[in-house]
């Protein structure tokens, strides 16, 4: 079956694919160059100058949001899981609720990365370092991560199955990757996620389209089909059954939720993305905007999971990967005539690119993200650097991606073929207790001091990377170990445990730093209280 | 006026939190509860209408935030980088940022 449901994929017209990734990569590597920077402006390369409009800052910040695993994963659940696939849906669209109130003083704050902000409440480097710890803590697996599991689709699409085909292509989409921020910074980046987004929506509204002409626009008849061909039938509208009945599967499947509406907002890269905007105002309107294009483009993952499973059937997904990945990819080969017919060749590549521009838009982000910090937080603002710099800040950051697209092909090509879904809920994990936390009490608690802001950011990346180690999930114990089982933490995800404990870690630090607080610090927390209601650096944008 | 903006500006963040922490909980509920969503109550009222009225509430109130940042920029407009500045003095707020709010207004859109 395995074979069958590869072989359907690898039926079509490899030369309509190819073309259609070419195409795409000349317009997206022209985009980012032809968007460049002009000169050697830290702010224009890391922020693109802050003269975003809401418009085109929420189509890139949805270009950024919908990254391949979202893509995959969503059509993947509700085809293999039903309404439980719907609810993470809908968690993708409550952090961006989230997001909203959090856009607005963040953006009113300036700055250009995660360190910035921490700088404008607490001195010395400390903070500084811990945010940059904090974000390519997150970065680098996102990036590994995305890249792996891009090169994985990109080698199924193109036909081929062996791994060396897998890291080859991982590697292509890598060198790819990380040529776009270098080249075009935020400004030329922007274009490229907003390419990316348009041709998301546009690929999956007409899969939609020609998903329900199938069906004769009868959604019940889609539904009722989609549960008797994915082999649960009544259990497949039912909530609680993603991750076993048990009351331990129903906490971890709302621990994956948590993790999803708290880390995905706090991702770095989607943090900057808000500071592109023109002013408060205008970084809300983007997350309005945002709002919007993603619950579109959810709804079009929600019913193409549904036509998978109605469709292909639950049995041949499994046996085309027990992750269901190839779930989108699947339906979309079934739908217009599918590989017999010229649109149906058509629409399968439309999809195909929509997933490749993804990985483009989303790890080209946390890559410029990455960085941008390293440049700005840990090179040009360590203690041994402020007196002299010998180089710009722009150069470093071109550097610092260059090496950091080098780390994370290096490992992606290490890791190809393991799970993905184990490193997404480890990054979204980390981003919520670490970053979350920090943010939440760095914008709303006056009592929170330097340590508070450590003790939370070590502590939550700690016990967010930690716990997961002595999960079921991953195989510690089976690895090094063989008769010695390390599974005592029984959530794959580890925010119901870290989150809270992360909240803990700052309160206590804060008490216990609060000796130290002195009259500067009490000034600079007015002054970045006043900077998040009237704004800094900001310049209209309607 | 920052007393102000303050006062209205956290009530509405409590606000949208709210709506959206009620939302996630009337997503979760049903997995956590397990049985036929549309049957399952919460409160009386059905998951899924408790749910669609969250959404609903959650996105009145995104609008209202947005009503009020315009009339927060509206406010501040007339008072020019000058008064804006004292009024951030008077705040504690002494550093100067390197561009204020309204140095070049529209300027350099692209």
């Amino acid at each position: 079956m395995r074979a069958l449901a590869l072989s359907a994929v690898s039926s079509y017209d490899h030369g309509f694919v190819v073309v259609g990734f070419m195409i795409f990569i000349v317009v997206a590597l022209f985009l980012a160059i032809m968007g460049g920077p002009d000169g050697d402006s830290p702010e224009e390369f890391a922020v693109g100058s802050r003269t975003l409009t809401p418009f085109k800052n929420g189509a890139a910040l949805s270009g950024t949001y919908l990254a391949t695993t979202v893509l995959l994963n969503v059509t993947a659940t509700v085809a293999l899981v039903g309404f439980d696939g719907i609810t993470v849906a809908v968690d993708l669209l409550l952090s961006l609720g989230l997001l909203a109130v959090l856009a607005r003083p963040l953006r009113q704050s300036g700055g250009r990365t995660l360190g910035d902000l921490f700088a404008l409440r607490f001195s010395g480097a400390a903070p500084r370092i811990a945010a940059a710890v904090a974000t390519l803590a997150v970065s680098v697996p996102f990036l590994v991560i995305q890249l792996s599991s891009a090169g994985d689709v990109t080698a199924q699409l193109l036909g081929m199955s062996s791994i060396g085909a897998k890291q080859t292509c991982t590697v292509v989409l890598g060198v790819l990757v990380v040529l776009c921020p270098m080249l075009g910074g935020m400004k030329g980046h922007t274009l490229v996620q907003i390419l990316s987004c348009a041709v998301t929506v546009v690929a999956l509204g007409v899969a939609t389209l020609a998903l329900l002409a199938h069906f004769h626009g009868d959604f019940g008849a889609l539904v009722s089909q989609a549960a008797q061909n994915s082999g649960q039938h009544d259990q497949y509208l039912q909530p609680g059954h993603a991750m076993g009945t048990t009351s331990l599967g129903r906490l971890d499947h709302l621990g994956l939720q948590l993790a999803l509406v708290l880390g995905t907002p706090c991702m770095p890269h989607i943090l900057v993305r808000i500071q592109a905007s023109g002013d408060g105002a205008a970084a809300r309107r983007s997350v309005r905007n945002a709002c919007f294009i993603v619950a579109a483009v959810c709804l079009t993952l929600v019913l193409l999971g549904f036509g998978a499973a109605a469709v292909v059937g639950g049995g041949a997904i499994i046996d085309a990967g027990t992750d269901g990945n190839s779930s989108l990819l699947l339906i979309a080969h079934s739908l217009l005539g599918g590989s017999t017919s010229a649109l149906g060749n058509l629409l399968f590549t439309a999809v195909a690119c929509a997933a490749f521009l993804s990985v483009l838009s989303v790890v080209g982000g946390a890559t410029l993200t990455a960085a941008s910090s390293i440049a700005r937080d840990v090179y040009l603002h360590a203690p041994r650097r402020r007196q002299s710099v010998p180089r710009g800040e722009v150069p470093v950051a071109r550097a610092a991606a260059a090496v950091l697209g080098c780390v994370g092909i290096f490992i992606a090509v290490v890791l190809q073929g393991a799970s993905t879904a184990f490193g997404s809920q480890l990054t979204m994990g980390i981003a919520a207790s670490s970053i979350l936390p920090a943010l939440i009490y760095s914008l709303y608690w006056r009592g929170y001091n330097r340590t508070g802001l450590v003790w939370t950011i070590y502590g939550g990346t700690i016990l967010a990377l930690v716990l997961p180690v002595f999960s079921p999930r991953s195989d510690t114990s089976s690895t090094f170990v063989p008769h010695v089982d390390f599974a005592w933490f029984r959530f794959q995800s580890p925010a119901l445990v870290s989150v809270p404990l992360a909240f803990l870690l700052g309160w206590m630090g804060s008490r216990m730093g609060r000796s130290r607080t002195t009259a500067t610090d009490e000034r600079r927390r007015l002054e970045a209280d006043t900077l998040q209601l009237i704004g800094a650096g900001a310049e209209r944008t309607g | 006026m920052l007393a102000e903006m303050r006062r209205v500006s956290g009530k509405l963040d409590r606000a949208v939190l709210i709506a959206v922490a009620l939302c996630f909980t009337l997503t979760v509920a049903p997995g956590l509860v397990g049985g036929d969503v549309f049957a399952a109550k919460v409160l009386g009222t059905p998951v899924t209408a408790g749910f669609l009225l969250c959404l609903i509430l959650a996105l009145a109130l995104l609008w209202s935030v947005d009503r009020y940042d315009r009339r927060c920029v509206r406010s501040l407009e007339p008072l020019g980088p000058q008064a804006r500045d004292a009024e951030s003095t008077r705040a504690g707020h002494v550093r100067q940022a390197p561009h204020t709010l309204f140095s070049r207004p529209g300027d350099n859109q692209w």
